[in-house]
């Protein structure tokens, strides 16, 4: 027993003797002091969350690290931004590797983003009891601004390779924005600096993906953190509190200021009625919660080093403003928005809307903005907080399904079954030969 | 604070709203300056009028130029050679057509409704004259104006001016060009 205890502080020497030097240590250490002294023990089981949201923190942080090593190396010019990448993938010592791990990091932020957003949903994590003042709704609205600020990250950052992706990724992204009516033209002209896609457009994205959206994605981040602290930690302790309400133990927060983002006040927050749940549904946060996100970024490191060490990123032929590729297809994020947009021209009377427009900004503002409303307006009972497919949101989760479904297979319909000039082909039907052009 | 209905100004609440809209100029000022600096007051793009050569090697049919992003028809019969010039930029969302007619629409009797052109980014089809034919582009590829340049006799594509359908660019040989527009 000895021995185990002595080989165990070989990897992790921290173990607090009293709760006291438990929550001191949350306090006294800044990389600790985004978290609560204590923190439920549903919490931290597997099942509640997948983690979805630390994962897909870890990841941005992996892009964060790659990214600034990645600019060192990489030249933001037309004429030498595809041959930095080739230097990148062929001469740089582990260049290739570093690049893949953005790339693949930046696939997986996009695709836990997202699963996340689905825990949120199916678990109605995004409104809490409001009797007690609840706002979760709000971090529901921050997370949807990160998941679009995400998609934007991964948006600029393919086209920076200069390649045949990059170039028509711009193209049809610049006429998306000037299909929009009355502001459109504008946009483009702001958006691509010109009326021509060219050096001006590559140093606006640049700059876009470099400082621009990181800062907004770690400000609105920062903030849904902060948020998630006040409003008393993950949804299961909503459940958990409630849960204690309910069998007449009303739990009684201790009085307390509270911080508000520009100063301090007076009241409650949600997070200390939590911590006035009994001793046995509780954890230290150090070392109960450090230590699986320890293992949390541990495993991600490893999971995206270990598929980048045999997937590579892919870099196409240099950009060819001559001739888009044949098929040209957008990552599978956006692989439905491109089939969107090709299947939604619409001719009413004499007049046509370019289906630029209509797949590539109405369909998404409205389901965003259906997304945004939707806890408004969500009348299920408070007994659904916190629990996977409650039953009285059977019909809010198959709606969200049906939803989740068809944007699903857009993507497989346009990845899978769409060939040289956009047309369909049965999967493993060969494709016809494509001229060589110009 | 005055906490009657007293809506007298005094020095306190006029400085405070004179701050107010002080700093509320200089931070629309400084909006509008970050705004407006991103939208370029000189261009350094290739000029939108375009030379593509004389006459003579300019080749029978459909040709595509490059700098221009304009396909060029050419057809000569008699004395008499009609020359136009069709954008390359599908009208959907901006990708360079491709000139996919078929071999047997290029000999013989051309079918009007057939393929001329296909994008290869969403599947629009346009017939020999720019019309659509199936896929998402909202409107015809636009014709351009083509002229011959007085100084060297090339000649020159606008593709900042478009003209209607069917306006092609007449040459009549014969010792001089004579050139009229039909």
């Amino acid at each position: 027993m000895e021995v185990f205890q002595r080989s165990r502080r070989l990897f992790w020497s921290y173990s607090p003797e009293s709760a006291r030097e438990a929550s001191d240590s949350v306090v006294r250490n800044f990389l600790f002091h985004v978290l609560p002294a204590y923190v439920t023990r549903q919490s931290l089981s597997l099942a509640t969350t997948f983690w979805l949201g630390t994962i897909t923190w870890v990841l941005f942080a992996i892009l964060t690290i790659t990214g600034v090593i990645l600019m060192f190396l990489y030249v933001p010019s037309v004429e030498r931004a595809y041959q930095s990448m080739k230097d990148i993938e062929f001469v740089v010592s582990y260049g290739s590797i570093l690049r893949s791990m953005h790339r693949m990091a930046a696939h997986g932020m996009v695709a836990l983003a997202f699963l996340h957003m689905m825990r949120i949903w199916y678990t109605k994590a995004y409104s809490g009891p409001r009797k007690q003042g609840s706002k979760r709704e709000i971090n529901w609205l921050i997370g949807l601004v990160l998941f679009v600020l995400t998609l934007a990250l991964s948006y600029t950052g393919y086209l920076l390779p200069w390649d045949q992706l990059a170039y028509w990724a711009l193209v049809i992204g610049a006429n998306v924005a000037k299909s929009a009516p009355l502001v459109g033209e504008k946009m483009r002209e702001i958006l691509i600096g010109g009326t021509e896609i060219g050096q001006n457009t590559l140093i606006r994205f640049y700059i876009l993906h470099c400082v621009a959206l990181p800062i907004l994605l770690v400000i609105a981040g920062a903030y849904h953190m902060w948020r998630l602290r006040r409003d008393g930690g993950l949804a299961v302790t909503d459940r958990l509190t409630l849960l204690q309400d309910a069998q007449g133990e009303e739990l009684k927060p201790s009085p307390t200021k509270t911080y508000t983002l520009l100063g301090i006040k007076e009241g409650t927050t949600l997070s200390v009625r939590s911590s006035a749940l009994q001793d046995s549904l509780l954890a230290r946060a150090n070392p109960e919660l450090t230590i699986r996100l320890l293992i949390a970024i541990l495993l991600t490191h490893v999971v995206i080093l270990g598929v980048s060490l045999y997937v590579t990123a892919p870099l196409e032929a240099p950009a060819n403003p001559l001739a888009p590729p044949n098929p040209a297809k957008a990552p599978w994020y956006f692989l439905w928005l491109q089939e969107l947009i090709a299947d939604t021209t619409l001719k009413v009377g004499n007049y046509v809307i370019n289906g630029g427009f209509v797949g590539g900004i109405l369909i998404p503002t409205i389901a965003l903005a259906v997304l945004a409303v939707w806890p408004f307006l969500d009348r299920s009972p408070d007994a659904a907080i916190g629990v996977w497919f409650h039953r009285s949101r059977w019909l809010q989760n198959v709606l969200f399904s049906v939803g989740v479904i068809i944007v699903i297979g857009l993507i497989i319909l346009a990845a899978y079954f769409r060939g040289p000039f956009w047309n369909l082909y049965w999967f493993g039907e060969p494709w016809p030969q494509v001229p060589k052009l110009y | 604070m005055n906490n009657s209905a007293n809506q007298e100004s005094t020095r306190r609440s006029f400085l405070a709203k004179l701050s107010l809209w002080i700093g509320g100029l200089a931070a629309g000022g400084s909006v509008f300056a970050v705004v407006r600096s991103l939208i370029p007051n000189v261009l350094y793009e290739p000029s939108k009028k375009v030379k593509i050569g004389t006459l003579d090697f300019i080749p029978e049919g459909v040709t595509f130029f490059k700098d221009a992003k304009t396909f060029v028809s050419k057809h000569s019969s008699g004395g008499k050679t009609k020359i136009h010039a069709m954008s390359a930029i599908c009208t959907h969302l901006g990708c360079i057509v491709q000139h996919t007619e078929s071999e047997e629409s290029k000999g013989g009797i051309k079918d009007k409704s057939s393929v001329g052109f296909s994008c290869a980014c969403h599947g629009s089809q346009f017939t020999i004259d720019g019309d659509v034919v199936k896929g998402p582009a909202p409107e015809p590829l636009p014709w351009f104006a083509v002229s011959i340049s007085p100084d060297d006799g090339q000649l020159v594509v606008d593709t900042s001016r478009v003209v209607e359908k069917q306006k092609a660019l007449l040459v009549l040989k014969s010792k001089h060009y004579n050139v009229r527009k039909v």
